[in-house]
């Protein structure tokens, strides 16, 4: 009987929470009617105009899976506003504890704090997920009567609904977490920022000053995890992924089937469990601190006394190691001690004065406390000077090989990253045989005795490799080395040519590529192209349709390449490049005669050839640096990973530094066609050659009109003195 | 009965209540009366369990009051700033406390609103400050409680109004045994209304007595000499104030009014009489010994 009573009595103080907070009840539904019905209509009408206009640029099912996402899992506007709700529902409820009026009215109250509470705490959401349910439902209703109700799942509806009001909850019980911990709303507003977005910050700042260590690799789940520990960026986070699945399942065309909906759902399962868990934690925590909270502390910034100080040693630390790697990084110099000392002393000295200013609501008090301040500081330097100063031996670390299981290995400036897989930034076991992994550890020993060294990203020795051990007690060791050491390179230069490698990494070798061309509506079509750049494609390029023979000359070509000497394609020219949709370019080397067979039977591809009784005349194009224009000719290394050369042109600058010569003499032209090589072979083989340092290219006139550009020469094989009685002749060109 | 016992409470570094010892009998009008800063909103506040006591205990009829719920449904606090919830109606408020007060007499309510010529219908955000004072006594007298705490009730309350509420106390305190705490400066209103006072200052409680024993115990005199008179003249009363103006003299001293008589007499005195002696100088005299001196804060 007394149980039904307090359940009668709890209902009645529950609607009349809900009675006194009927602004959220108009917020939610005006909110919800613009962030779900809105979108859902103007996906609706602009089907219909497609319909209309005949064109069907947007299809019914496209239209219908927008729908369905706007209306469960994917629509920023409903969350943004979910978000807006929970923040100024948590703080609008329980802001009362920040008046010393209101707190005396309803603590004076015959009722528990525990009772106070709950009843306080479910008003929002009992208000604000039920109107969100009806309008979701709602918007279904209207859908499915405009004709969409074959693209609707209720399941996945249902489930946008779950996720939804998972982080709604979350987020709430956040902003009522910080409504309690603060006496005053403008400083509860000011701590809620710091909540949600604190944690996120700190991994940055952390990886910021991680940085500048020479061997850092940012983790793969850094960024997962600091979007993580932020409920508002973690709900859209999750949101994007989840949409990325649908994008995904549409262009590989299996928008049609439901078979991504499951995936959607099991993508976001663990992150619903932890939401729920996280909630319920936090519920907890504000529920002891509600029933603990002196009522006294209305007005004040914080209600209780003792968190002042770790709270303002927290932002202290915080805004002192921002102070230090902003100052270090605006200076220019990563490694900047001074200043990053002084950035990490004025943002400390910055944050604890706003901090204890604001505790006392008296600027004078900004100097308060100092030996907080000395303490905040001083751990803001150890944290910062120990990361920069490499404290932990980050860098120099070494494993035991008989503590690895499996190695991964990419170099980034060893083979052109254009023909491979390139940068994966989830590492995966590439090397399981015990022998490539030992000379993946001895690489790595090499890279570590290296790391004095000064590098030479020009050097034939340099190196930029990424290693990933991972260990057999579960660990991974992840770490980049630069270096110019040639044991290294010849070591990494090996393993890189291993069938393990290759297997892994190499285009040719891509799993889901034979998938893709098994099906018939992806209408794969392979590209053969010579490397030559003409201003006609007559036998320069030509096309296979059929999958089988596409097949076939992919699997010859993966064949060759797995039996090519390291050597042969290191100092060979590839001849032509196999293209399609789903990959990369993949060069040809002459030496493919299984490959180049197989092409010569399926295509009229046809090996071209600059004949001098063809030439009309060439074009020389000098480009020479001067001192002034130095900083216009730099290695791309510092931008590309990879040691191609280019030209920075300006039009602002480059009077003076470009100069043209024409040719026409027959014994000159021959002379300068003999070695000339198509530019884009040069640098997109398998391991790309140095240039002429790219200093001279040439344009080829023919008879016929037509020309052949982009012509240069591999380095050693310039005709110096043709070039130079040219250039003496050469007029400055401006760009 | 209310019974506090060297109770203290302190915000930061200042002690607001400090080591009180009180008794309040059940069923007798108590004023609350004391410098400000003395503790007696933070000394309501604790007895209607919006604070907890620092140290000491605080018991209304034996249990401790906060988060006491059941002890908390027989005590109503009116503040000195009152809360009405937003933009709410007399008759929400009602409502309101209906469902926490279950012998809420609606009846009365309606009868005493029409008797106020107040509005139930009307935002009470819409009243005066008297008005809301008057919204917040007939709430906490209809909601029939045993103990009701009040924080400067009087203040902004018209005299007609001031009568009627003073009334209204003393019929439930005569009918239901109703124990009004009253904290109050208005000590003439007090005066009128209280059985006993409690005189806080600087946290601490300076005296609690029923105020005729109070009343009996200091008295007011004054008296001409032909001769002047010196402190040790006056050895045998205990003089709480005196004051000199010529041959005039102004005692307040503490004691048996016939023994203070007889004391002057023997003086030889020109003429001698006893003055109607106020709450308000009992207040000003007690605090003056305790070091309160109004003159210290003019001059």
């Amino acid at each position: 009987m007394i149980s039904k009573n307090s359940f009668s009595k709890k209902t009645l103080l529950l609607r009349e929470g809900c009675r006194r907070h009927i602004w959220i009840t108009i917020l939610s539904l005006v909110g919800f009617l613009l962030s779900v019905i809105l979108p859902v209509m103007i996906i609706v009408q602009r089907y219909q105009q497609s319909v209309k206009a005949g064109d069907l640029y947007y299809t019914f099912e496209e239209a219908g899976r927008d729908i369905l996402s706007a209306l469960s899992f994917f629509n920023p506007m409903s969350a943004t506003i979910l978000i807006i709700l929970a923040v100024i529902g948590g703080i609008g409820v329980f802001c009362y504890l920040h008046s010393g009026k209101e707190t005396d009215f309803f603590h004076s109250l015959p009722i528990s704090r525990e009772k106070l509470f709950l009843v306080d705490y479910l008003v929002v959401p009992m208000i604000v997920i039920p109107c969100y349910i009806v309008i979701v439902l709602l918007g279904v209703l209207i859908v499915s009567v405009m004709g969409f109700s074959s693209m609707m799942s209720m399941s996945l509806v249902l489930f946008g609904l779950l996720q939804s009001a998972l982080f709604f909850l979350l987020i709430y019980s956040v902003a009522v977490l910080g409504t309690i911990l603060c006496g005053n709303r403008v400083i509860a507003s000011l701590l809620l920022l710091w909540i949600y977005f604190s944690l996120t910050s700190w991994i940055y700042i952390i990886v910021g000053y991680l940085s500048s260590l020479k061997t850092f690799v940012l983790p793969y789940w850094m960024d997962t995890v600091a979007l993580k520990l932020s409920p508002i960026l973690h709900f859209y986070e999750l949101m994007s992924n989840e949409s990325e699945i649908m994008y995904s399942a549409n262009s590989s065309g299996a928008l049609a089937s439901t078979d991504w909906i499951p995936r959607i759902m099991a993508s976001a399962c663990d992150n619903l469990v932890g939401c729920l868990i996280a909630f319920i934690a936090i519920s907890v925590v504000c529920y002891f601190l509600f029933k603990i909270r002196p009522s006294e502390s209305a007005g004040n910034a914080l209600a209780f006394e003792k968190s002042k100080t770790p709270i303002k040693i927290y932002m202290t630390v915080f805004m002192a190691l921002v102070g230090g790697l902003f100052l270090a990084s605006i200076v220019g110099e990563a490694n900047n001690y001074l200043w990053m000392g002084i950035g990490i002393v004025i943002g400390g000295v910055i944050m604890h004065g706003v901090v204890e200013a604001i505790y006392a609501f008296d600027i004078r008090a900004i100097f308060r406390h100092l030996p907080h301040l000395g303490v905040s500081i001083l751990v803001a330097f150890v944290v910062a000077f120990g990361i920069r100063l490499d404290a932990m031996g980050y860098d120099t670390k070494r494993v035991e090989l008989s503590e690895i299981k499996s190695a991964d290995l990419y170099c980034f400036n060893l083979q052109n990253n254009t023909v491979y897989r390139g940068y994966q930034p989830q590492s995966v076991d590439i090397f399981q045989d015990e022998e490539n992994i030992e000379k993946v550890w001895q690489l790595a020993n090499y890279c570590v005795d290296s790391l004095d060294q000064e590098t030479d990203l020009n050097n034939e020795s340099y190196l930029d490799c990424r290693i990933t051990f991972h260990m057999k007690s579960g660990g991974t060791m992840q770490r980049e080395y630069y270096v110019n050491s040639l044991e290294a390179r010849t070591l990494a230069e090996e393993l890189s040519h291993t069938p393990e490698y290759l297997q892994k990494y190499h285009e040719l070798y891509r799993d889901d590529f034979l998938t893709h061309l098994d099906n018939p509506d992806n209408n794969i079509y392979l590209t053969i192209q010579s490397y030559y750049e003409t201003d006609h494609n007559e036998n320069l390029t030509d096309y296979v349709f059929d999958p089988e023979a596409i097949k076939e000359i992919w699997e010859a070509a993966g064949e060759d390449l797995m039996h090519a000497d390291l050597d042969y394609l290191r100092t060979h020219l590839p001849e032509l490049y196999l293209e399609t949709d789903y990959s990369a370019r993949i060069p040809i080397y002459p030496n493919y005669y299984q490959t180049m067979s197989l092409i010569q039977n399926y295509s009229d591809y046809q090996t071209f050839e600059i004949q001098t009784a063809d030439v009309e005349r060439v074009e020389i194009t000098y480009y020479r640096d001067n001192e002034e224009n130095e900083s216009m000719v730099y290695n791309a290394v510092t931008y590309y990973d990879a040691p191609i050369t280019v030209r920075v042109e300006t039009s602002a600058d480059f009077n003076g530094n470009r100069w043209k010569a024409e040719v026409t003499n027959a014994e000159d032209i021959r002379g300068l066609i003999q070695n000339v090589v198509p530019g884009m072979a040069v640098y997109s083989g398998e391991y790309p050659l140095n240039d002429s340092g790219d200093e001279v290219v040439l344009k080829v006139w023919l008879n016929d009109g037509t020309y052949v550009e982009n012509l240069v020469y591999l380095e050693g094989n310039q005709p110096t003195e043709l070039l130079a009685k040219y250039f003496a002749e050469a007029e400055p060109s401006p760009i | 009965m209310i019974q506090a016992n060297q109770v203290c409470k302190s915000f930061g570094n200042i002690q607001a209540v400090n080591q009180v010892d009180l008794t309040i009998r059940s069923g007798e009008v108590f004023g609350l009366i004391g410098s400000n800063g003395a503790g007696k909103s933070t000394f309501l506040r604790m007895l209607c369990g919006v604070y907890r006591p620092d140290s000491g205990k605080l018991t209304i009829d034996e249990e401790e009051v906060y988060e006491n719920v059941t002890l908390k449904k027989r005590c109503f606090y009116i503040s000195d700033d009152q809360y009405f919830l937003n933009n709410s109606t007399p008759e929400e408020m009602k409502n309101y406390y209906r469902m926490f007060y279950e012998n809420f007499d609606q009846e009365r309510f309606h009868k005493l609103m029409k008797g106020f010529d107040l509005n139930p219908q009307r935002k009470i955000r819409t009243f005066s400050k008297g008005m809301k004072k008057q919204v917040s006594v007939i709430c906490g007298i209809c909601t029939g409680v045993d103990y009701l705490f009040c924080d400067e009730t009087f203040d902004g309350l018209d005299p007609v109004a001031r009568q009627a509420v003073k009334s209204l106390f003393a019929e439930d305190v005569a009918e239901r045994k109703l124990t009004p705490i009253i904290a109050s400066h208005n000590l003439r209103e007090l005066e009128d209304i209280c059985d006993h006072v409690g005189l806080l200052h600087k946290g601490g409680i300076l005296l609690s007595q029923d105020l005729e024993e109070l009343k009996l115990g200091i008295h007011k005199m004054q008296c001409a000499f032909t001769t002047p008179k010196t402190a040790t003249d006056f050895q045998g009363i205990e003089i709480v104030h005196i004051q000199q103006r010529g041959s005039l003299y102004t005692i307040t001293a503490k004691g048996n009014e016939e023994e203070i008589r007889k004391h002057i007499q023997n003086m030889d005195p020109i003429f001698y009489e006893i003055l109607p002696l106020t709450l308000e100088e009992i207040f000003i005299n007690e605090t003056e010994v305790a070091g309160y001196d109004i003159k210290k804060l003019i001059f």
